[in-house]
């Protein structure tokens, strides 16, 4: 009799412990598995982000791809290089400029003779980075991101018609 | 019914050590299959980051097509030199951009991991416009005015991969650009 309760307290003993052992492996895969799925929404939305910023950049370029209609500033605004689109049509007097500020893609839409106003902006989308070259008849935006620490980069050429 | 809840509620039995190492199995491969699921959805992310990539960079290839004076001239602003190969073929010409798994410029003795490739052939000449003054060296001008069919692929250099092509856009231009003749 005394033989098999001490048997049943070894096995209570090791079924706590299974348990215990369980409940930790729990507690470290949970944790292990949020910092993996907030590791891949961070690299998604870093991604994302800067596709959205070239989209952005591509569509308006496009929209305004007329003789004369966009104009690149080499440290045009708070220092940065921007992109200068004059208006046609019913919006005839009015240029957006389109520049990268602070880790903001940013506008200002404003009167054609009036100086771009930076605390008239409106954010489009906030990134790591954003290069604007302009040569030989195109654009070229170049997006920073990052993908698990690492430093990338995201191009996009856009032909223009004229400066 | 009335053993049943004295046997049932009343017991103080728990279970033993068979019964948690045989449920913590079943509990571990019920792990085992949700942490399979969640590596998946990992690597489909990566793909499609991968042929987002992939997108743009054949999408900025038909842009350089579009820029360009001559079909001769495509992308030589715009490719990396360093890692460009111009080929003419008998139709056109064809271009391949190397990159490496991040891609960049592969280094020198590095296998590349990623090609763009662009084949330009015409497909239609308008005319071919004989300059009868010539240049200034006794050389004739001769003004092509063609339309070229442009094809671009990305994809893994290894081409036995299933997935090897990852984007493939295509367009045509019409070219007038000069040549100069003997």
């Amino acid at each position: 009799m005394k033989g098999i309760r001490i048997n049943k307290s070894i096995e209570i003993f090791f079924v706590i412990l299974i348990i215990i052992g369980l409940c930790v492996s729990a507690v470290v895969l949970m944790d292990a598995g949020k910092k993996a799925y907030g590791r891949i929404l961070d690299n998604n939305s870093q991604l994302e982000n800067a596709r959205i910023a070239l989209s952005y950049l591509g569509m308006r370029l496009r929209q305004n791809n007329s003789e004369d209609a966009i104009t690149y500033l080499p440290s045009g605004i708070e220092g940065s290089d921007a992109v200068k689109l004059k208006h046609t049509g019913d919006f005839e007097g009015m240029v957006t400029y389109i520049y990268f500020s602070k880790g903001e893609l940013k506008e200002i839409y404003t009167w054609a003779g009036g100086e771009p106003d930076p605390e008239f902006s409106e954010v489009v989308v906030s990134l790591s980075g954003l290069d604007i070259d302009f040569g030989n008849g195109y654009f070229k935006f170049t997006a920073h991101y990052t993908e698990d620490g690492t430093p990338r980069i995201m191009e996009q050429i856009i032909g223009v018609v004229t400066n | 019914m009335k053993n049943l809840v004295k046997s049932g509620i009343k017991s103080n039995k728990g279970f033993t050590l068979v019964e948690v190492i045989i449920s913590i199995g079943f509990l571990c491969i019920a792990c085992g299959i949700i942490i399979q699921l969640f590596i998946a959805s990992g690597e489909v992310r990566s793909k499609a980051a991968l042929r987002e990539i992939a997108s743009l960079k054949a999408a900025n290839a038909i842009e350089a097509c579009k820029i360009s004076d001559s079909p001769e001239d495509v992308g030589k602003d715009i490719f990396n030199q360093a890692s460009t190969n111009y080929e003419k073929t008998e139709t056109g010409y064809a271009i391949s951009e190397y990159f490496d798994e991040n891609w960049g410029v592969p280094q020198q003795g590095t296998t590349p991991v990623y090609v763009l490739k662009v084949d330009i052939a015409e497909v239609q000449r308008h005319s071919d416009l004989k300059d009868k003054f010539g240049d200034n060296d006794g050389n004739s001008e001769v003004f092509i005015s063609a339309l070229y069919e442009i094809n671009v692929t990305t994809g893994y250099v290894d081409t036995g991969r299933d997935d090897s092509l990852l984007a493939e856009f295509s367009t045509s231009r019409h070219f007038v650009y000069k040549e100069i003749g003997e």
